[in-house]
This record gives C-alpha cells, structure tokens and sequence, in this order.
C-alpha cells in the first residue's frame, strides 16, 4: 500500500499502478455517478475513458475520468449528481417518474406561465450539473502553439506505433500523440503524452489538447490510429453497475482488483475470448460463457459454456444481481452475477476521421480502420448513458416526427454527451435505420470538434488578448493623464480630466487633438486618377492639385460604407484619408477594384506611417503662424486646402480641414515626430490656453456641426440622399462605383432620413431610444449631447415617412420631447471654419 | 536593422527587387526589403517600371525579433505559419495581426504595422516567460 485517497470522509486505500477506478472498486465502491436524468446508479463501464460513467470530481476539478486516471496519495475525490449522497439519491425517485420528464419535455413544458421556465431552468440545472466552478480567478492558463510536421499519428497503439516508426524511418518528421502514456516509443519520433486529438480541420490541422496546453499540429498527412471502441450492446438493465465491458473488466484485473466474485461474460470474438481466460485465470468465477458456436471451443476447461444465446436483460438493484439468456432453443435463463462481462465487438474510433474531408491527406489505420461490429439491441434499454436516452425515448421522438439520425440526435441530445457518440452513436443510426429511414438519414450523425471532452480553461489557450492600436502620440497622452480607451481597434484619449474646458478649447481659444488614427492612403501611378474617379461619387475635374474635398464611398448598391477627405498632389497622385475603423476595408476595396479593371495603380496605405495632429481653434492659426515657414492666412492657405509645411521644424502633410467647425490645421507626419511636435505646440499654445481635446469633447463638436459617424449614426442601407450628403455625389457622374444604384434610387421616395433634432432635456443618454409620434414608433436617437454653445440638447436621429410620404417633425425620444431641425447647429453658415 | 524599404511596381520590377537581400514578396506588385536596396537594383527597378515607388518603411514597420536557440519555439507561441528553414521570409498572422517575418542566422524578425508594435512587444515577452 502506497497512501490512500479520501472518498468524502472515507479513506481509499491506494496501490501502485491504480487508477482511480480500480482503488474504488477495491474498496468495494460499485455506484460511481448517478445518471443525468433519471438518477439511475452508473457504475464502471468502459474502463478506457469513453463513456461517462465514471465522472468524478478530484481535487475540486469536475468531470475526470476516474478509470484512466492515475490514483495518488492524498487525492480528495467527491463523486458528482446524488443528493444527499451519490449512494443514497432522494433524486432518484425520478426514475420512477419517468414519464413525468419524457424525452424532450423541457421543450414543451413550463412554457406558461411565462416564469416557470425560469425556476424549472434551475431545478433542472441543479440536479444534472457535474461540479461546481467556484469562479475564483484560477491560474495562468494553459499555452498555445503551433506544430508543423510531415506526418502526425493520433494514437500509440500497436498500429499508430508502427506507422509512426515506418514514417520516421522513410526520413519524415514525425509526432505520435495520444491521449494516455505512450509505452515503448519508436525511435527519432517526436512523443506528445497526454495529448489528445480533439478536432480535425482545413489544412489539414490537428488540435491536440492536454492538461497544460493546446497544440495545433499542422501535418503534411494525417495517421489516425485511433483503434476502436468496444461496442455496449442495448438491452434492459445494461447500465446497471456491475454491467461492463470486457476491457474494463480485464483492466480492473491487470491492476489487482477482481472486478467482480461471480462473472458471466458474453464474448462474440477472439478479443471477448481474451477477457475470458483471463477474467478465468485471474480467479474470477465464470458462471457462464455466452459465445456464439463457433468460439465454443476456445472457451477455457470448465467453464459453463452458453453457445448461441443471446442476452435478454440485466436485472438487480443497487447492481447486477442476474444475467438473464435466452439459449438457442428458446429457454429463459437467469444466471446469478455481480458483474457481467461484455465483448460484443468493437466500434471503430473514427470521429476524427468522419471531420476531414476528402481530399484531406488522412490515412486510417489499425482498428480505427476496421469495420465496426454490428450493434445488437433487444428493443429496449439505455442507448446514451451519457445523456440518459432509451430506446424507448427513440421511438417516442421517432413518432413526434423527428424522422432522421440528425433530427433524433438533436430532439434527444443522444450522442451530445462527454463520449460524444463513442459509445451510442451507431446505435442511434441503427435505430434509424430500423424504423426505415433512408440510407442518408440513417447515417452516423455529424462529427465535429471537439471530439474529447476539453476543459474551457485548456481551450482559452488559443484565445487571446484583445488587440490594440496605438498611435506614436499613446504614451504622450498616457504621461499628460487622459483616460485612455477603447474606439473601435485603437486606444483612444476621451478626455484630459476637464472635457467641458476641452470643448471651450476649441470653441474659444485653440486646441489639439490626436487624429493619427485616420486611415491614409496615397494613390499614385498612371491611372490614380482614373481609380478614384471609378471608385469615388467625387468630382475630380475641378479638384486642382493643393485642393481637398470631402468624399463619399459607396458600395455597388449605392449604399454608404465610409467617408473622407481627397487631397490632390498633383502629379504624385492623391491623398485619402478615411474613418479610423475603416482602412483595412477601404484599401481591399481600392485594391479589388484596381485589380478588377486592371489599372497601373499603387495604393499604399500610410495608416501606419504617418501621424495626425489636429490642430483647430479660432486662435489656431495664431498658434502655428509662429511655427510655420510660409503663410497661412486665409487668403494663402484657405479651407480644404493641403499643402507641405514645416511646423517647429517636422515636415508636415497640412490639410485645412477638420471636423469641429473651427478653423482647422490637420498635420499629416511621420509617426516617429510626433511627440516632438505635440510638445512644440503645446508648448507655443501655452500664451494662448492651448488645451488637448479627447474623444468626449468631439462628440459635442462633431454634433453641433451635425457630422454623423459612419457606422454610428447610419445604417448599412443608407443612402447618401437619406444622410442628407446628397451633394457629395458629383451628379455629372455616371461611372463612379454604386452610380446606377444611386439614380435608380433617386426616382423613388426616401423612405427613411438622418435627421438633426433638438430636444427639451437631456443628454447623451438619449442615444439609442426610440422616437414615436405618440403613436408610432418613427425612428431612433443615434446620438446625443448637451451643447454648450447652444444651450441645449442636440443629436441626430433617423426617421420613417408616414404612409403620406411626408417625415413628421414633432416627436417624442421616450418623454423627452424632439423637434426636428436643420442641420449644422452651430455655425451653419461655416464662416468660423472658413474664418 | 536601420533600414526598410518597401517597393511598390509592376511584377518584373519587383521581381529584380527580390535580388535585394533581405527582400519578401508580400504581392505581385509590392516588395518589402529588410535593409538597404543596392543602388543598382533601385536604379533597375526604376528603369523597368518608371512609376515605381520605392520608399522607406521604417515609419510604418515595427521589427520585433525573437533570438536564441529557442525562436523558433516561442514563435510557434504566435504563429500557425510555417518558417522557412533556414531562412527565408513569410508572411500571415503573427498572434492575430499581419505580420512580415524574416528567419535568417539571428532569429526570427518579425515586422508589423507600427500601430501593433506595443501590442506584439507584449505577445513575445509573454511566451518568451520562462514555463
């Protein structure tokens, strides 16, 4: 005796070389788990980690396999389901009230009054949960990585050992994994223990998963030798502890522990054969051998041989009390037992097989390979121990209707359990076959990942944190104190601690705001300009070279998906910038479309290279005057304008364009100059109550300009006319991306428009509320904000015709009444941003 | 490495800017160089495409390497893509951002749009922790 296990307040003794299963059999432990439904006692029964009836919980973590699992000295293990106790279940009343929850109730029961479904949710999940999680925050989890090689081989039976060492011999690089121990390894073969395959995808590639990691082998061909499954044939009482499998049975013995006093044993081949002189040898009384007559012979001296019967049923209590037989000449035959042993066959374990496709270089060999077993049923019994599904619960759904293998896997939830149809997945396409279906809805049910049971703490290996952009100005604004967050993929300043003084900033004196997050692109190449006239509803003919214009992009059906400003460079080609979300898109579509027409285009985007800093006030101009090497009045360097200057000594792209409606420089660097010239003009803006503004102050800016985000104030249908951006469309245009959509849309009515709206109260809030006319809803509140300048609360909205055609004006956002009004709010004639 | 180039011409251009050492395809019509373009070869690209762009990518690039006996180890930490052995260059997703890797006597490089390189300097101490 090495140690023992504690089993609740029970000690274990434990043995060299016992799994769990075995020191609890020694110690007399028969009942492993109650059933999911029914509450049914499950002892052990496959012994080689299929089925789930020997879950327990060890050491706090739920759902490990106690028959495949090593016991240790000083392991706590708590069997799952029961209460008070897994051995004496006050639940198991349910499985005399089995047809109170017939298969499926829960889809047509509690379903009024409207809360039942809420307490019975919680009932049900209280008595068939397995564990707790105690949501504490656990350990680092498991790792990831990837894994490329010539050849894998999932499982290292005889034959998976033998393709791994042929393959490592023909000079391939070669991987051997399989779930448990790996016994005498082939040389120059690279061994992955504890490692099971739980997924076959395109590639191919293999996940693997083990306590501490997922690997994702990336195989030029796959060997699947995963060997079989030994088939559970179906008759009453065979999930009854002491009901088992050959192979558990002959691996209790392997370990020390009789798996039972008195065996009878029905063996169908030269496997069950095995299981038998060895059950025998072992001093196991064999009561009774049931073999087919042609294993007659091979059965050992003196054992009671039962040819040709067949199994009728299973009967006991607590366990298997009686094997009960019908000899071939018909005669019912109770046979006293406390295990009864069955070898019916195997059932080749090809799940991972059944998810490649076929051209997938996948190679199946060994008993994986081999034709399954047929499967045998009396017409009743447990098919899914997993899930607790009969026969009878079969032909119960097969008369609801649910007429395939897929329908009454997905109405029973058989094969759904932790043995993912290992164990009853056959039986339920025989099933289906039997009651008639054809051949294509009788067929084995789909396999997919994953094909082990994995816990979610190994799976969130391969999941990782989220992504964030930065521009080169993040740590400037980290050191300055801005609260720093999420805007779509980047990570943004909101505000520097005073966003009411921010939007003063802009308003009143001069301010800067980090704009490197816009997508850039320079188009350039003998056809650029026909690119962007082809893609864009934008006129270019009068667009000098230093000029700017605000854009549209459009898909095929006219439809808005970005916006943005072109820059003419003249014989360099254009310059575009677009919404900050919005580059990886914008450039695949440029691409796409220079690609389709074939055009000598580049289209590099410097979303990535180039730095943005907006610099927009009615002092701005005061501001960068002193910074600057040319002049930048208005007469010189007027609204949408772009010209290079070089502002405290940075090269700068400068765009008088902006967004807040004041008078605006964006300055367009390299990204690696940017905190030198963030510092320079706050530095110079000191004299003049230069104040950075976030993203909290733009809302209120952008608002009263009346701008609406793409994305955020429109929908995925809108239509320039309907976002009142009509005039961006170049109406002698007929070539533009999305120009036939736009004219056929134009002879039909705008059913639906963006409209501003001022409200009576409120503030950001009122974003996303719906507004109704008092009696109809007419639309919804896209955004909002409380304006300072205006004193009072503006936003945007869009909002349906009346069956009339005409757009109501006077609406109600919850209580809050809204009026619709001209957009901009604030300076509509545009002169500040001219000034 | 000081200098990064990208090349962006007609697919013969490009192909004698691979000459470059140090060169990856990234598409028929563009080429990134990690290192200095021979005058030669720049001067031949443009004499094959005149409207060939070739401009430095220092600004947009972030190189974050992996070196040591183990590189190629932490790498598969990031990356399903296949390295070259034993050098080369490949590109796909390094820890689920685009990336531009090159393999050569000193490790694993791998080149990133500068936005990302925070964000990947991260990943790479992460699976270079000891386990």
């Amino acid at each position: 005796m090495t140690g023992s296990l504690r089993l609740g307040r029970r000690r274990v003794p434990v043995e060299d070389g016992d799994s769990i299963a075995s020191a609890l059999h020694r110690a007399g432990i028969r009942t492993y788990t109650r059933s999911l439904k029914h509450h049914r006692r499950r002892g052990l029964v496959c012994g080689t980690g299929e089925c789930p009836n020997c879950l327990v919980t060890v050491d706090g973590v739920p759902g490990v396999r106690a028959c495949v699992t090593p016991a240790a000295p000083g392991m706590r293990v708590d069997r799952e389901r029961g209460w008070p106790s897994t051995d004496r279940d006050l639940l198991g009343i349910l499985d005399r009230l089995q047809g109170l929850i017939p298969v499926g109730f829960y889809h047509k029961t509690f379903i009024r009054p409207r809360w039942a479904w809420r307490v019975a949710d919680r009932l049900i999940r209280a008595t068939v949960g397995v564990g707790r999680v105690d949501g504490a925050p656990g350990a680092p989890g498991a790792a990831a990585r990837h894994l490329h090689r010539d050849v894998l081989v999932v499982g290292a039976g005889p034959a998976g050992r033998a393709a791994a060492a042929s393959a490592a011999a023909g000079g391939e690089r070669v991987t051997l994994c399989d779930a448990g121990a790996i016994e005498e390894p082939p040389a120059d073969v690279e061994i992955l223990e504890g490692h099971a395959a739980i997924g076959l995808y395109l590639g191919p590639m293999v996940a693997l998963a083990s306590a501490a990691e997922v690997v994702e082998v990336h195989p030029r061909r796959v060997v699947i030798a995963t060997g079989g499954t030994e088939s559970f044939p179906v008759f009453p009482g065979n999930d009854l502890p002491g009901v088992m499998l050959g192979r558990a049975a002959v691996g209790l013995l392997r370990r020390g522990v009789r798996p039972g006093k008195r065996a009878v044993v029905v063996a169908v081949q030269e496997e069950g054969i095995e299981h038998l002189r060895e059950l025998d040898a072992g001093g196991v009384h064999i009561v009774a051998a049931v073999v087919p007559p042609a294993l007659a012979s091979a059965v050992p001296d003196g054992v009671r041989v039962l040819a040709g019967a067949e199994v009728v049923r299973a009967e006991g209590k607590e366990g298997v009390r009686f094997a009960v037989v019908r000899d071939a000449d018909g005669t019912i035959r109770g046979l006293g037992c406390d295990v009864f042993v069955l070898s019916t066959g195997l059932s080749p374990r090809d799940d991972l097989l059944r998810m490649s496709g076929p051209v997938d270089p996948v190679e199946v060999v060994g008993d994986a390979a081999a034709a399954a077993s047929p499967t045998t049923s009396t017409g009743a019994g447990y098919v899914c121990l997993c899930e607790d599904v009969s026969v009878g619960d079969l032909e119960r759904a097969w008369d609801e209707g649910f007429r395939s293998s897929e329908l009454l896997k997905r109405y029973t939830t058989a094969t759904m359990g932790p043995c993912q149809g290992a164990m009853c997945g056959r039986h339920l396409a025989a099933f289906a076959a039997a009651q008639g279906a054809t051949a294509n809805t009788a067929s084995r049910t789909t396999s997919r990942p994953l094909a082990r049971p994995t816990p979610l703490a190994v799976l969130a290996a391969a999941g990782d944190e989220p992504i964030d952009r930065r521009t080169g100005l993040h740590d400037v604004h980290v050191t300055a104190g801005a609260r720093v967050s999420w805007s779509g993929s980047w990570l943004r300043p909101f505000s520097y601690g005073d966003p009411d003084d921010e939007y003063l900033a802009v308003r009143e004196r001069v301010s800067l705001m980090d704009v490197g997050t816009l997508a850039k692109f320079l188009i350039t190449g003998p056809e650029a300009a026909e690119l962007v006239g082809a893609s864009f509803p934008v006129r270019l003919d009068d667009l000098a070279p230093g000029r700017a214009r605000y854009l549209l992009a459009l898909d095929e059906a006219g439809y808005v998906f970005d916006d943005g400003v072109l820059c003419s460079l003249g014989d360099e080609g254009w310059y575009l910038t677009s919404t900050s979300g919005g580059a990886d898109r914008m450039e695949a579509w440029l691409r796409d479309h220079a690609d389709r027409r074939g055009m000598r285009v580049h289209v590099i985007d410097l979303t990535a290279d180039r730095g943005a800093i907006l610099v927009a006030g009615p002092r701005a101009r005061e501001l960068l005057a002193g910074l600057v090497d040319q002049p930048i009045d208005a007469h010189a360097f007027p609204h949408m304008e772009a010209r290079e200057l070089t502002v405290a000594g940075v090269p700068c792209g400068t765009v008088r364009s902006g967004f807040v409606g004041e008078i605006a420089f964006e300055l367009h660097h390299a990204r690696s100059r940017g905190p030198e010239l963030w510092h320079a003009l706050i530095e110079a803006g000191e004299p003049v109550g230069i104040a950075p503004h976030g993203l909290d102050a733009l809302e209120v800016l952008r608002l009263e300009k009346g701008h609406p985000y793409i994305g955020q104030d429109t929908l995925p249908d809108d239509t320039p006319a309907k976002l009142g951006l009509g005039w961006a469309v170049d109406a002698t245009d007929d070539a533009f991306v999305g120009a036939r959509a736009i004219e056929r849309l134009g002879r039909l009515p705008i059913g639906r428009k963006l409209v501003g709206l001022a409200f009576d109260r409120g503030g950001a809030e009122l974003r996303g509320i719906p507004l109704h006319d008092g009696t109809e809803i007419r639309g919804r509140v896209s955004s909002a904000a409380r304006s300072p300048v205006l004193d009072r609360t503006i936003g945007l909205g869009w909002i349906r015709a009346r069956d009339d055609r005409t757009f109501p004006t006077e609406l109600r956002a919850g209580k809050v009444r809204a009026e619709v009004v001209p957009r901009p709010f604030y300076d509509p004639e545009g002169a500040r941003l001219r000034g | 490495m000081d200098e990064r180039w990208s090349v962006h011409a007609d697919r013969d251009a490009c192909d004698i800017a691979m000459r470059a050492r140090g060169a990856g395809r990234v598409a028929g019509d563009e080429v990134f160089v990690r290192g200095a373009i021979p005058d030669d070869i720049r001067r031949a690209v443009l004499t094959v495409d005149p409207g060939a762009v070739i401009r430095s990518a220092v600004e947009g690039w972030s190189e974050v390497s992996l070196d040591g006996g183990d590189a190629r180890d932490r790498f598969s930490r990031l990356s399903s893509l296949r390295l070259p052995d034993p050098a080369g260059y490949v590109q796909g997703e390094v820890a689920r951002v685009a990336g531009r890797v090159f393999v050569d006597g000193e490790g694993v490089h791998v080149l990133v749009p500068a936005y990302w390189e925070s964000y990947l300097r991260r990943r790479v101490e992460e699976v270079s922790l000891p386990r």
